[in-house]
């Protein structure tokens, strides 16, 4: 979007200069064309100025010849002054033609036309009459006039020839004043339009040379761009190979771990039958030789095995739930935590509790780990509420945030809220075995499975007014 | 080799859990005369004895998993690949209550899967029950 506006930004900037040299060179063109009229007019006014001295020195010459010939008779002075004469109609031709442009002068002309055809005749009488009179006698009369310069009293011809000559160079001064405007136009034009080409030129390099500078940006962030990309898929492809040396140092790992469980159930328990089994075997078979304290001992050492035996089905089952495969179902928890309640019940007769649970909450989870993690939670609740007036036990479900949370809740001995922390660790527990017998791995059983679940677990409690225990099931 | 002598094979690796085992079932009056093999390998010579006839058939084996040697599954194996003792009641009796050894049991043909309770008690218990089911409740296959 912006690339195509900066596109359109340069097509105009191309537009407007190129109206602008063709403005230019119009104008440049113009002066000099006026330039070139105004010289024409120049060279035509020093055209007539010539013409016009011209004419004044045919007049003159003729003049002379005329007086030669009446001084002298010499037939060469006649000869001369007729040619002189017939120049002077030539020069006064090319004069009209010269000003046709410029009506007073051709008036003026016409006026010196007849000026000059007065002095002429009066210069040819005067030559007809030495025809008749060779050795002199010339009739005054005749003569006065021609050697007159205004014999009829009128303009005379030279004063004539002057005021066309004076309007000529008015005309000439004129035109000088016109053409050196029109020059000073073309080197003012000129100078201007170059100005301007040249602004607009360094303008279109400039441009240029930023669009050169940005390209190269273009092309070193392109090529760091492609070196970062080559650096990417190089650590792309060790991460792919780092992950899967980790999966197999995973997968080595758990099934060391497998059989370290297996050799746990297995070889563990089996020294523990072996002590149970004997000081079962001396109790019953020996027992007559025993005193009570020799019978207490006896049972304190069974009392041992069966609580070593439970740590390590606990630890079991721990192992276990971080293991197994997750496979998620629809699940009523409202009824399986009361058939868990009910199990637990039966192998408890001395037991009171009773159980509610909100009517119909389901969950997508596991269901083996959930019904672990139900044992465990339930259990637990009614083993701290045993010692209540009338212990209950309520599973229900909370809408928080946009989640469910479900819960466990007991009216037992509660805890401190201070330990919550260690609540969930395995081996950590917050009452003593004189008190409530424990493994204290169950939470930490459940904790897992909740996380396995990508859910949360967490407690809240007041000591002597029992626990909650929460829990999600989503992430 | 006769069905009425009503032996029953012990394999057990664990020269204690054999004696308890032993006074398990003396306990519950199973008078029956017990055979013991220690290992994997020694069940498996002991089978090959019953194919060459030079031992006698059992009425009832009882049979641990975790052995030296061969494993309780390739003893279990090897029993339901002959044809002597393909129909021969075998009970595991064994500490491990992991899924995949049950699984495997089953599918390889056990009669019954008993896990070792750690209380003497309970499996003094489950040996008596054993008995009385395996040795005078139920009718053994005739023997070939």
């Amino acid at each position: 979007m912006k690339l195509l506006k900066k596109t359109g930004t340069y097509r105009l900037i191309m537009l407007i200069t190129i109206t602008v040299v063709l403005l230019n060179t119009w104008v440049a063109v113009k002066a000099i064309g006026t330039l070139f009229a105004a010289q024409t007019w120049l060279f035509h006014t020093l055209q007539a100025i010539t013409q016009t001295e011209d004419l004044a020195l045919e007049v003159r010459t003729a003049d002379s010849a005329a007086r030669g010939y009446l001084l002298t008779g010499k037939s060469s002075f006649e000869e001369r002054f007729n040619k002189r004469t017939a120049n002077v109609q030539n020069d006064l031709d090319a004069l009209q033609k010269l000003t046709l442009d410029n009506p007073s002068q051709q008036r003026r002309i016409a006026y010196t036309r007849t000026r000059v055809a007065a002095k002429l005749g009066v210069l040819e009488s005067a030559i007809a009459m030495r025809h008749g009179h060779p050795h002199g006698g010339l009739d005054p009369d005749v003569l006065d006039p021609a050697l007159s310069d205004a014999p009829d009293g009128q303009a005379s011809v030279s004063y004539c020839i002057t005021q066309i000559e004076n309007e000529e160079r008015r005309l000439l001064e004129q035109r000088q004043r016109g053409t050196m405007i029109a020059r000073r136009n073309v080197v003012l034009s000129g100078a201007g339009a170059s100005m301007l080409d040249i602004i607009l030129l360094i303008l279109a390099f400039e441009l240029l040379i930023r669009a050169h500078q940005n390209r190269e940006r273009l092309e070193q962030s392109a090529e760091r761009i492609e070196s970062l990309n080559t650096e990417l898929q190089a650590l792309n492809s060790d991460l792919e190979k780092r992950v899967e040396l980790r999966t197999k140092e995973l997968e080595a790992s758990n099934k060391e771990l497998e059989a370290f469980s297996y050799s746990v159930s297995h070889d563990l328990r089996a020294p523990l039958r072996t002590i149970d089994g004997f000081s079962l075997a001396l109790k019953e078979d020996f027992s007559h030789c025993l005193n009570d304290e020799g019978q207490d001992y006896i049972g304190r050492v069974r009392a041992g095995v069966q609580r070593m035996g439970t740590l390590i089905d606990a630890l079991l089952q721990l192992s276990r739930v971080s293991r197994s495969e997750l496979q998620r179902e629809k699940i009523n928890l409202s009824m399986l935590s009361k058939l868990v309640f009910d199990e637990l019940r039966a192998g408890d007769a001395s037991n009171k509790a009773t159980f509610t649970a909100h009517p119909d909450v389901f969950a997508e989870a596991d269901s083996r780990l959930i019904r672990i993690a139900l044992e465990n939670l339930i259990g637990n609740a009614m083993k701290y509420s045993s010692r209540t007036e009338a212990p209950e036990i309520l599973f229900g479900s909370d809408a928080r945030d946009g989640q469910t949370v479900y819960f466990i809740r007991d009216n037992g001995a509660g805890f401190d809220m201070q330990y919550v922390d260690r609540l969930f660790t395995a081996f950590q527990r917050l009452h003593g075995d004189r008190d409530f017998k424990g493994s204290g791995i169950g939470l930490a059983t459940v904790s897992r499975i909740i996380r396995r679940h990508h859910g949360n677990i967490w407690a809240e409690s007041e000591l002597g007014r029992g626990a909650t225990f929460y829990f999600t099931l989503e992430a | 080799m006769t069905v009425s002598e009503k032996m029953i094979l012990l394999v057990e690796d664990d020269p204690d859990h054999e004696a308890l085992a032993i006074r398990a079932l003396r306990k519950s009056n199973v008078a029956n005369e017990i055979q013991v093999a220690r290992d994997g390998a020694e069940a498996l010579e002991y089978m090959n004895g019953i194919s060459e006839g030079t031992k006698p058939l059992p009425q009832l084996v009882l049979l641990d998993l975790k052995l030296p040697k061969v494993e309780g599954l390739d003893v279990l194996r090897a029993i339901r690949a002959n044809d002597k003792t393909a129909i021969l009641p075998v009970v595991v009796l064994t500490s491990s209550d992991e899924e995949r050894d049950i699984v495997a049991s089953y599918r390889l043909g056990v009669n019954s899967y008993i896990r070792k309770p750690v209380n003497f008690t309970d499996f003094a218990e489950a040996t008596k029950q054993l008995g009385m089911y395996w040795l005078l409740l139920n009718q053994c296959p005739p023997a070939q």
